[in-house]
């Protein structure tokens, strides 16, 4: 008997494939509240749902949209496909880090912003893209664009 | 019955059972296909990509430990398109692989090494591309060094497989490595410092620390040894480098890693007091040395009418010789350390878990991270992989009832006569176990020894059942002394203010009473300072005999080390006082008749001296020193860091 839910036949999933499977939506929880895995969070987890702490690390730090370490209040991320490279995504990248202080892939100490690169957007037409929070996107960035947008960044 | 495939592997047709994996279909036709990543007893991995083989019908290549074996198949291991595919594997594992193989200490037994070889594949086209990957790890046992790592994922799963799980592979792509989690130290991870991972490791990235520096392992000399620590008496492979241990490993039996935990592993590095090696007199606090014939004739004066206390560590042909001595000396308080926590009759118990389809663990303490018969706890795990069930009859939570089909938590001597018994239950969970346990072909039951009596009355005589010892030998007391030895009688012979002659190491936690005390041990420790008269012992590794392991079978072990100068065995030093006592003993050398077991099974109310809350503490100060080993470690090498 499949189940109406999830098409699933019954009992081809075991228990433990059943606890297995949560691993990933309760990694989404727990970022969503801490902005980022804490060891002790994970810990917890993994007494929950009685799988070991390595394996729960094993699925956390295979997917790069999990965070083992705390990231910034400000996301800004920097496209480095290769029409915004083209385009002078290099620069861009040198202006963010010079007024932040960090490099590509790092947080400032006081946890104020996170600063990334990215593959691509998907938005080549406007290389060369920055997003801020996932939200925002800010098209054909030059340096004194770049400049503004870390300046409002810094100060918010 | 079980079905059975007929298939085709190089010409060869091979019959194996339904589910079989190409690659042990090929072994059992006796062909070997090369691999890294393959563990018997584990699902194939597919990791390593060197045991490729061609099947007919098939497009491309596949892996053979992941290719279900399938009637009728036709499968070729070796051809020129194979051999071309694994050079082009080999060149990539080498091209993230460290190239300098004189360099690397486990040149001789590198398996990587061995199948490039013979693929005649020395280093990558590719060149090599070294990943910033972590060398050493700060702790006495285990070397880690990334850099080495080919990913095969063995160790991974052996981790997990035993239960302790530390081990994962994290991140991926070409940064991916086998690390703990969030990186942390070994010793910080929860790592019980077994070293399996290091048993099953082809490379050089994880290997044995106290090795390092002495000599290349394929000029060691091996010797099949039993580690004589606990009652789980594993048996061992032992290195000699230069008269000196430098290894202990697991032995291999059909393909499959034993188990040994730190101690039976590493414990030869421990620090356990300063040997002896000549016999010392008390004086004042200290000890004097004398002569052996001073300390001969002392016993001899007060031999006559004396107790004697024998260790379960002891081998059989020591306990034999014993046996002859207190019956040719008429000593009548004679008693064994298996008094401490078993009735002989227990002791008898015998039996094999390897056909088993049920085991229940019955009043035992297991636990790998404790390491309380860590080795029982990785069998049984072993067993379940391989499809037994398995019921945990606790008074509390175990470690293994996570493999369990039905854990019973509670009065131990209710859940027994409950599932065993007759009597009935309205738990679903008891009714469950009991159906499980009425329907199994051939169950096997291991039991702590004092619940031995409980578990005959109520599954009847000829269940399969065993009692498990914290002695290695004490099977082998039970067996060759049982018609000498009474039960309870140890209570009498520390009591006795005569002469007590301690053969052996025994348990430290013992209260002494006697005015005049003979130890034979080897080691210097705390408990030897209770001692009047010391007399040098040979350790497990300069001993040649037989035990009795806790399964009830003989286990033969050899001599790995001389003797130092000085020192004599158990059985000389009886000899010796019973010739300067003029009698004469009746030396028999047969072992197998000694060792038959005899008489039936008798109730006996006697279940052992120490409370089962203390019948641990044996393997307790072995398990505090390794892990003060490791704690003291860390404290040296953070010294060495500052300065």
């Amino acid at each position: 008997m499949a189940d109406k839910l999830t098409g699933i036949d019954e009992g081809v999933l075991t228990e433990e494939q059943k606890k297995r499977a949560m691993i990933i939506h309760s990694l989404f929880e727990i970022q969503k509240e801490h902005n980022y895995l804490p060891e002790e969070e994970l810990k917890k987890l993994s007494e929950k749902l009685n799988i070991p702490l390595a394996d729960i690390y094993s699925t956390a730090s295979f997917y790069k949209q999990f965070y083992l370490q705390p990231r910034g209040k400000n996301v800004v991320c920097v496209c480095v496909g290769t029409a915004c490279h083209v385009n002078g995504a290099p620069e861009v990248l040198e202006v963010l880090e010079n007024t932040f202080g960090i490099k590509a892939g790092e947080t400032d100490k006081d946890l104020n912003v996170t600063l990334e690169t990215v593959g691509c957007v998907g938005c080549c037409g406007l290389a060369p893209v920055v997003t801020l929070n996932e939200e925002e996107i800010i098209g054909e960035v030059t340096k004194e664009k770049a400049q503004e947008l870390a300046d409002r960044v810094w100060n918010k | 019955m079980e079905h059975k495939v007929t298939l085709t592997i190089d010409g060869k047709e091979v019959c194996v059972p339904e589910g079989t994996n190409v690659l042990e279909a090929a072994r059992t036709a006796g062909i070997e296909i090369p691999t890294l990543c393959y563990l018997k007893d584990f699902l194939g991995f597919g990791a390593c990509r060197i045991c490729l083989v061609e099947i007919e019908g098939f497009r491309a290549p596949v892996t053979a430990c992941t290719t279900i074996a399938k009637d009728g198949m036709k499968v070729t291991t070796n051809s020129p398109r194979l051999q071309q595919e694994r050079k082009f594997v080999l060149d990539l594992i080498f091209s993230m692989h460290p190239p300098e193989c004189g360099r690397c200490p486990k040149l001789g037994v590198c398996d990587l090494r061995k199948i490039a070889s013979k693929n005649k594949v020395a280093k990558s086209s590719f060149g090599y591309t070294e990943i910033g990957h972590t060398v050493d790890d700060p702790n006495p046992f285990i070397y880690r060094d990334t850099r080495y790592c080919i990913l095969c994922g063995k160790c991974v799963r052996i981790c997990q497989g035993q239960g302790t799980s530390v081990l994962a592979f994290l991140g991926r792509g070409v940064k991916m490595t086998v690390s703990t989690p969030n990186n942390a130290l070994l010793k910080d991870s929860g790592c019980t410092f077994c070293g399996s991972c290091v048993e099953v490791c082809p490379v050089n990235a994880l290997s044995e620390k106290p090795k390092i520096g002495k000599g290349r392992e394929s000029k060691y000399k091996r010797f099949e040894c039993v580690c004589l620590e606990c009652g789980n008496a594993c048996d061992t492979i032992v290195s000699v480098y230069q008269n000196e241990v430098v290894k202990v490993n697991a032995k291999v039996k059909d393909d499959v890693h034993g188990y040994l935990c730190a101690v039976g592993r590493f414990g030869f590095t421990l620090d356990r007091g300063k040997r002896i090696t000549a016999p010392m007199k008390r004086k004042g606090l200290d000890f004097e040395e004398i002569t052996w014939d001073e300390a001969i004739s002392t016993i001899a004066e007060r031999i006559k009418g004396s107790s004697m206390l024998l260790s379960a560590k002891l081998l059989n042909e020591d306990i034999m010789t014993a046996k002859a001595f207190a019956k040719a000396l008429q000593l009548e308080d004679i008693a064994s350390t298996v008094e401490l926590y078993s009735s002989y009759n227990a002791m008898k118990s015998k039996a094999e878990i390897d056909d088993t389809d049920l085991i229940i663990v019955v009043g035992l303490s297991l636990s790998q991270k404790k390491r309380l018969f860590p080795a029982l706890d990785f069998d049984i795990r072993r067993k379940v992989r391989l499809g037994s069930k398995l019921i945990v009859v606790s008074g509390e939570d175990l470690e293994v009832s996570a493999v369990a089909e039905f854990k019973l938590i509670g009065d131990v001597r209710k859940l027994i006569n409950e599932l065993l018994g007759k009597e009935s239950s309205e738990d679903n969970s008891i009714a469950g176990a009991k159906k499980l346990y009425e329907s199994a072909k051939s169950p096997v039951i291991i039991c702590e020894p004092s619940y031995y009596d409980e578990i005959v009355c109520a599954a009847g005589e000829s269940t399969k059942l065993v009692a498990v010892p914290y002695e290695s030998n004490a099977k082998g007391v039970a067996a060759v002394m049982s018609d000498v030895l009474e039960d309870g009688k140890i209570k009498a012979v520390v009591e006795s203010s005569k002469m007590l002659y301690v053969v052996g190491e025994v348990w430290p936690n013992i209260e002494f009473k006697s005015d005049f005390i003979v130890m034979q041990k080897p080691y210097l420790d705390a408990q030897a300072d209770k001692a009047d008269l010391l007399l040098p012992a040979p350790t497990s590794w300069e001993m040649e005999g037989s035990i009795i392991n806790l399964f009830g079978s003989l286990t033969k072990l050899q001599k790995a080390l001389a003797m130092p100068e000085g020192v004599k065995t158990y059985s000389e030093v009886l000899q010796e006082i019973a010739k300067a006592v003029s009698v004469d003993m009746d030396l028999s050398k047969d072992i197998e008749a000694a060792i038959e077991i005899k008489g039936k099974y008798e109730k006996t109310d006697f279940k052992g001296i120490l409370p089962l809350s203390e019948r641990k503490l044996h393997m307790d100060a072995l398990n505090e020193l390794i892990d003060d080993t490791v704690e003291k470690f860390n404290v040296l090498e953070t010294k060495s860091e500052v300065s």
